[in-house]
Parts: structure tokens; C-alpha cells; sequence
């Protein structure tokens, strides 16, 4: 698949945009900036499934993950706040920094190995060639077609079940949590 | 403007920059996914590791989509990362409750300090 630049200044920004502040929220040392960092990753990320033509995602991660599970866990922060003494832990921080980078390193050069030897599908195409030699234009991306249509049929066909257990699934974590969370009257 | 400065016409730029593939967005979802993962194993704090928990979720929905842009199955990974991001918010709303039952017993949620099964 050619890109055109832009298409590169938007992937690139994204992705830092995505993975910088996940390093936040690695580093930082409260739950509430944590926070912040994990909208900004979100949001980001509903900016890379723009850029991959899925649409009807990009807004279902907006609504869903940033609108939704992120104020629940707002929610959580905030009901569960403790004030700024906290008990002290077996290893120090330091010992915690370091245990946070090895196991960073070690996932990510695995998976980064695997990712570089295996031939991808459209792997083949990403030969560099400039701009297109009898034109003399750079090569655009084809006109994204919008996929709710498609997102729609394919629940209502192929996904047909996943969706109806989908839909027993979200009531029934609705029923388990209002039950675990109940106020117990009796003593 | 941009067209004065004419960046299309550039072919000093390395290619791996300015032509994005599918190994790009599987550098990002694995970068997100090992930031999770780390995230998970080093937070004391319970509703950390549950946003430890989200960000691997998204490594992965974003590696669905790649996979189905850059792929022959149409909007298929598209409607998996779907139910993905459904799955996670019903795992995010029964942890949760559980994290605020635990620190109505508790009184605390510090995931290491968390050692028993009753009070």
C-alpha cells in the first residue's frame, strides 16, 4: 500500500500520541494522572482506526472506552481514594522501576523478533517506490468506505452468535455487579 | 502552503517513515501491549492494574483492525475488536465493583497487601 505523506505525519502522530503517554502512565506515581494519560491513549487510538478505514470503530472506541470505561474508572478512583500516607511495601521503588523495565524489554523484544521474520500478508507491497514515474503525482489512498454497513451485516450474519452471547454477557455483569455492590442493610 | 514546501516530492525521508504498513500499526499495538503488561506486573494500586488491563486490550483490538485493513477478510477483525471493546467494558464494570467491595471490607486496595480470602 502506497502512503502519501500526510498519511505518515497523521500515522506517526498518533502513534506517539498513543504510546508516549502509555509511558506515562507507566511512570507516573498518581492514579488520577494515570488517568489522564490512559483518555489521551484512547483517544489516540480511536485516531489509528481512522487511519485503518475503520470508522464505526474509531466512534465506538470514543463512546465506549473513553465515555464509558474510563469514567467508571474515575468513578473507581474517586470512591476509593486514600490519603497520601500510604503502608509500606516489601520491595522499594527503585526494585518496582526496574522490575517494570524488564518485563517491558522482554515482551516487547519477543514479540518484535516475531513480528520481523514473519512475511505478512500485505507485506509484499511495501516496496519503496517513490513517486509514480509516468504521472509524476504521489500515489493517495483509495476513498475509505464507510463500514457501518458492513460492521452491521456481519453481526447479523457471521457474529451472529458471539452477539446474542454478547448480550447475555453484558446482562449478566450488569446483574453480578449491582448485586456485589449492594448495600447491606442487615447487620 | 505545504505544496510550496513540497514534502511529496522528498526522497530523502527513509521509507520505513514515510510508507506505513502493516508492521507500523504491529509496532505500536506491541509497544502499547508490553507498556500494559508492565504496567500490570509493577502497580500496587488495584484500579492501576486494571488500566494496565485496558491497554493491553487495546494492543490487541488495534491489531485486529491492522489485521483486517491489511488483510483479505473484509470488516471481519473490525467486528472482533468490537466485541472486544464490549467484553472489556463488562470486565471493567465487574471489576470494579469488586474493587469497591474490597475496599468496603478492607479498606484498602494495594494488590499485595491483599491477602486474604475473608475478613
Amino acid at each position: 500500500m502506497e502512503t502519501s505523506i500526510y498519511y505518515a505525519i497523521a500515522f506517526w502522530c498518533f502513534a506517539a500520541m498513543s504510546v508516549i503517554p502509555a509511558i506515562l502512565i507507566l511512570l507516573s506515581k498518581e492514579i488520577v494522572r494515570m488517568a489522564f494519560w490512559l483518555l489521551l491513549t484512547l483517544s489516540s487510538f480511536a485516531g489509528l482506526y481512522v487511519l485503518l478505514g475503520a470508522d464505526f470503530l474509531a466512534v465506538a472506541q470514543l463512546t465506549l472506552y473513553v465515555g464509558g470505561i474510563l469514567i467508571l474508572i474515575l468513578f473507581g478512583i474517586m470512591l476509593t481514594k486514600r490519603s497520601k500516607a500510604d503502608v509500606q511495601t516489601v520491595f522499594s521503588a527503585e526494585s518496582y522501576a526496574a522490575i517494570g523495565l524488564v518485563a517491558f524489554l522482554v515482551i516487547f523484544l519477543g514479540l518484535i523478533q516475531m513480528v520481523e521474520k514473519t512475511a505478512w500478508i500485505g507485506s509484499e507491497q511495501l516496496v519503496q517506490t517513490g513517486i509514480d514515474a509516468k504521472s509524476g503525482q504521489p500515489h493517495y489512498l483509495p476513498k475509505a468506505l464507510p463500514t457501518t454497513k458492513s460492521i452491521g451485516a456481519l453481526l447479523m450474519t457471521d457474529f451472529l452468535l458471539p452477539f446474542e452471547i454478547a448480550s447475555v454477557l453484558l446482562l449478566a455483569a450488569l446483574v453480578g455487579s449491582a448485586y456485589v455492590i449492594r448495600r447491606r442493610d442487615v447487620s | 502552503m505545504i505544496g510550496f514546501i513540497n514534502i511529496e516530492k522528498t526522497t530523502l525521508l527513509p521509507s520505513f517513515l514515510t510508507q506505513i504498513g502493516l508492521q507500523h500499526y504491529l509496532l505500536v499495538s506491541i509497544l502499547v501491549f508490553s507498556l500494559g503488561v508492565a504496567v500490570i506486573l509493577t502497580r500496587r494500586n488495584a484500579i492501576a492494574v486494571l488500566m494496565g488491563i485496558e491497554l493491553v486490550l487495546n494492543a490487541a483490538c488495534l491489531n485486529f483492525v491492522a489485521f483486517s485493513h491489511f488483510g483479505k477478510d473484509g470488516a471481519h477483525g473490525q467486528v472482533i475488536a468490537l466485541f472486544v471493546i464490549i467484553i472489556a467494558a463488562a470486565e471493567a464494570a465487574v471489576a470494579l465493583a469488586i474493587i469497591l467491595n474490597v475496599y468496603r471490607v478492607f479498606d484498602l486496595i494495594t494488590v499485595d497487601k491483599l491477602d486474604k480470602m475473608r475478613e
